[in-house]
């Protein structure tokens, strides 16, 4: 009996056991409904994203004011991989297939959401813009439609310039680039400041190891940086065969750009070759803006002017593409209402709390740069900055085609370039390389 | 209590009756629950991700989709599999990089072995010289070998260029030498411990064989050859079969130092599972290759268990 006893017990405790590993399985059916919550009963929404410390200071900034505005709702923050938005879409991932309610989350690009969209994981927009009498195309500059339905907000919007050390340039006798002008012109400049040997050289330009750099003339002027607007490759467009060929003239004859292999083999940051005066144009985007007076994050005592990304060919049209934070609010959330609330709070708020770009149409940013800079003039070319963020430039109108693989396609780019550069093949070649490839996926994904 | 128990517990003088909990069974319950806690731990991780990931490489699965997402897809994974040139790629480097990294690091670490055996004065002193790059952090190693390999800045380099040599290879960043850079860390990061399994039974080796082969008048050579090779047999084959296992799993290096680039040239099998499955979720196709590295690890296993008993002289 005294066995029977032990028996029952060591086997009701394996019962046990199982039964509570398996009830962590058992979780994955989302409740997908919305339920109406009364409304004075308070509500906690979680927010997913990858913020650092300097990032964190102004998220947290937001939720105080949120919090004071909306007593009944309160915002939780999670960062999942900080400072490391690709890690964190991973997680988010995992999250949500485990059948986490996620309210909301933020991808660093457009394709996050279309991805994530596609697996139904992500909340539709369109009842909640309806309820709220808001027109998402009259409210931010892209706005993501996945077949027929408006999914992301464009919580901060990203676009391209070129960084030039303004020191450097008065030192060659060179002014300050305007709009429209060419990336013959660009190797120009690079060439004319290029300067030094061995380790005090200094580079005319730097280009980093990402797919923006392999063809900027797509990646920026472009409608969709990897599609034409009737859904084919655009690695066929002859702007490839040109910059690819422009990036190995300034790269083995001009020497004015560091070789590719030293960019990869060495793991070079842009950040640094810039600050650090190895390179004296870059070009990158409006998150570095404020980077350029952080003078104790990146030391560096030169002033730095802002010029438009150079076109293809004189007279060609600089709209550029914007890229950008989005807010996705997760399907099986289960306060949706109050996670847009929040989104849209963040989106449209223009206080100090915002460190980046907004997204949002309708406010004026102007005054939100000039904060930034105040008290950091000295390292600012502040003509040249304010003319190309806000008068040189314009949106080009999003594009129509939606696809989910765009990280197939810029794997590809890379390779693609890695192939030219590296392994001397020519453009052409290259370029029918690249277009086989990326027709393999396309098809792959039509199925 | 104790009396209790026994009153209403099995009274002796019944025995003859059948009776549920005989000796045998008891033995047999206690056995199993025992057991139980390891045979869950089997069941959840490894019987189940095993039999899971079977399912999964006939079918389609996008992660994010969740478990509703899966699709029957037949034989499509395995198909794809033979035609999918990146897979063939890390296939090939796979094989290259075992073929390179097993052999010649067995090879460097007996002679190293034997060196700082009979030779080395100071022999501890080189023990951890040896070992150490094995207990470090294989991301520090990466991190220092990529300083040591930068094309143009590097000590490598700039040495090779002090020689004359006019276009010095640039080893991580070029699809022709990143798979050899990538060996040559491996090889030198993994020494350490092949060569202290060496020491160690290269001691257990009695001395007494040497003095008489030396007795004899054998050479130092004919020595190796006879004595000190015959004696590791069970060793050698104990190192051939972990390494050559080891190496078809090759993956950390890859992901911080290359990416399994430039241009897929030092991809290795994991490393295309680990960017189908966890960066394009295409958990289906990361499954039937998988399977595919499973199937040729068992292969390799087998062959070298039947060769163990060939080689090993007991």
């Amino acid at each position: 009996m005294k066995l029977k006893k032990k028996a029952t017990l060591a086997l009701s405790t394996a019962f046990l056991a199982m039964s509570l590993l398996s009830a962590c399985s058992g979780s994955t059916e989302s409740n997908s409904s919305t339920s109406e919550k009364p409304k004075d009963e308070k509500v906690t929404i979680k927010y997913y994203n990858w913020d650092n410390e300097v990032m964190q200071a102004s998220t947290e900034k937001y939720i105080e004011q949120f919090e004071k505005e909306n007593p009944n709702i309160d915002v939780e923050h999670v960062s999942l991989v900080p400072g490391n938005s690709l890690e964190t879409l991973k997680k988010l991932d995992v999250l949500m297939a485990s059948g986490e309610p996620i309210d909301l989350f933020a991808t660093p690009h457009i394709d996050g959401i279309y991805q994530r969209a596609a697996q139904g994981v992500v909340a539709p927009l369109d009842d909640l813009y309806k309820e709220n009498k808001l027109n998402p195309e009259e409210e931010y500059f892209v706005n993501p439609k996945f077949e027929g339905k408006y999914y992301g907000i464009l919580h901060n919007v990203s676009s391209n310039f070129v960084l030039l050390n303004k020191d450097a340039l008065d030192e060659a006798g060179l002014e300050v680039p305007k709009a429209g002008w060419t990336w013959d012109e660009f190797s120009e400049y690079a060439k004319k400041l290029t300067k030094g040997e061995g380790t005090e050289k200094q580079y005319g330009a730097y280009f980093h190891n990402w797919g923006l750099y392999a063809n900027p003339i797509a990646q920026v002027h472009f409608q969709h940086p990897f599609m034409t607007e009737d859904g084919k490759t655009n690695f066929t467009d002859p702007s490839y065969d040109y910059f690819f060929n422009l990036r190995r003239q300034m790269e083995k004859s001009d020497k004015s750009i560091k070789p590719y292999a030293d960019v990869i083999g060495a793991k070079l940051n842009y950040r640094t070759e810039f600050f650090n005066g190895d390179a004296a144009m870059l070009l990158t985007g409006s998150w570095m803006i404020q980077d350029t007076g952080n003078t104790q994050q990146f030391p560096h005592e030169f002033k730095t002017a802002f010029a438009p990304v150079p076109v293809q060919s004189k007279g060609d049209k600089n709209e550029i593409y914007m890229g950008g934070n989005y807010l996705g609010i997760g399907q099986n959330s289960k306060n949706k209402e109050a996670a847009f609330k929040f989104a849209r709070f963040i989106s449209t708020n223009l206080t100090e709390a915002r460190t980046e770009l907004p997204g949002w149409k309708k406010g004026d940013a102007k005054p939100l740069v000039e904060k930034w800079i105040s008290g950091k003039e000295d390292y600012y070319d502040v003509d040249s900055l304010m003319s190309t963020l806000f008068d040189s430039t314009e949106a080009l109108p999003a594009s129509e085609v939606t696809i989910t693989f765009a990280a197939e396609l810029d794997k590809i780019l890379g390779d693609g370039f890695s192939q030219f550069i590296l392994e001397d093949k020519s453009a052409k070649e290259v370029q029918q390389w690249m277009a086989d490839e990326a027709n393999k996926v396309i098809k792959e994904n039509e199925k | 209590m104790e009396n209790k128990v026994i009153k209403t517990g099995l009274p002796v003088k019944y025995v003859h009756k059948k009776i549920f909990w005989t000796d045998r069974r008891k033995e047999g319950f206690f056995g199993w629950l025992f057991l139980l806690p390891e045979l869950i731990g089997i069941l959840l991780l490894y019987l189940f991700p095993l039999i899971f990931s079977l399912v999964l490489s006939f079918s389609e699965w996008n992660l994010v989709g969740g478990l509703s997402s899966i699709h029957f897809a037949g034989f499509d994974n395995f198909l794809k599999l033979f035609q999918d040139e990146k897979v063939i790629m890390a296939l090939k480097n796979n094989f290259l990089f075992t073929i390179f990294t097993v052999p010649i690091g067995m090879f460097l670490a007996i002679i190293l072995a034997v060196i700082i055996h009979t030779k080395v004065y100071m022999s501890s002193y080189f023990k951890i010289a040896f070992f150490i790059p094995y207990i470090s952090s294989i991301i520090a190693i990466g991190a220092v070998w990529s300083a040591l390999f930068h094309p143009s800045l590097g000590p490598i380099n700039q040495f090779l260029a002090g020689l004359g040599i006019e276009n010095p290879p640039m080893w991580l960043a070029s699809p022709k030498t990143s798979l050899i850079s990538i060996i040559i860390i491996t090889i030198w990061a993994g020494i350490g411990y092949q060569i202290i399994i060496y020491l160690s039974s290269l001691s257990s080796i009695p001395e007494e064989l040497y003095e008489a082969a030396s007795i004899d008048g054998a050479s130092q050579l004919q020595q190796f050859f006879k004595i000190t090779l015959p004696l590791l047999g069970p060793t050698n084959v104990f190192l051939f079969i972990t390494l050559l296992i080891g190496s078809f799993k090759v993956f950390d290096l890859i992901a911080f130092l290359t990416q399994g680039g430039p241009n897929n040239s030092s991809t290795v099998i994991v490393f295309r599972i680990y960017e189908e499955g966890f960066q394009q979720f295409n958990m289906g196709y990361a499954s039937a290759i998988s399977w595919l590295l499973f199937i040729i690890v068992g292969i390799i296993t087998l062959i070298s268990w039947k060769l163990q008993k060939r080689f090993v002289h007991s």
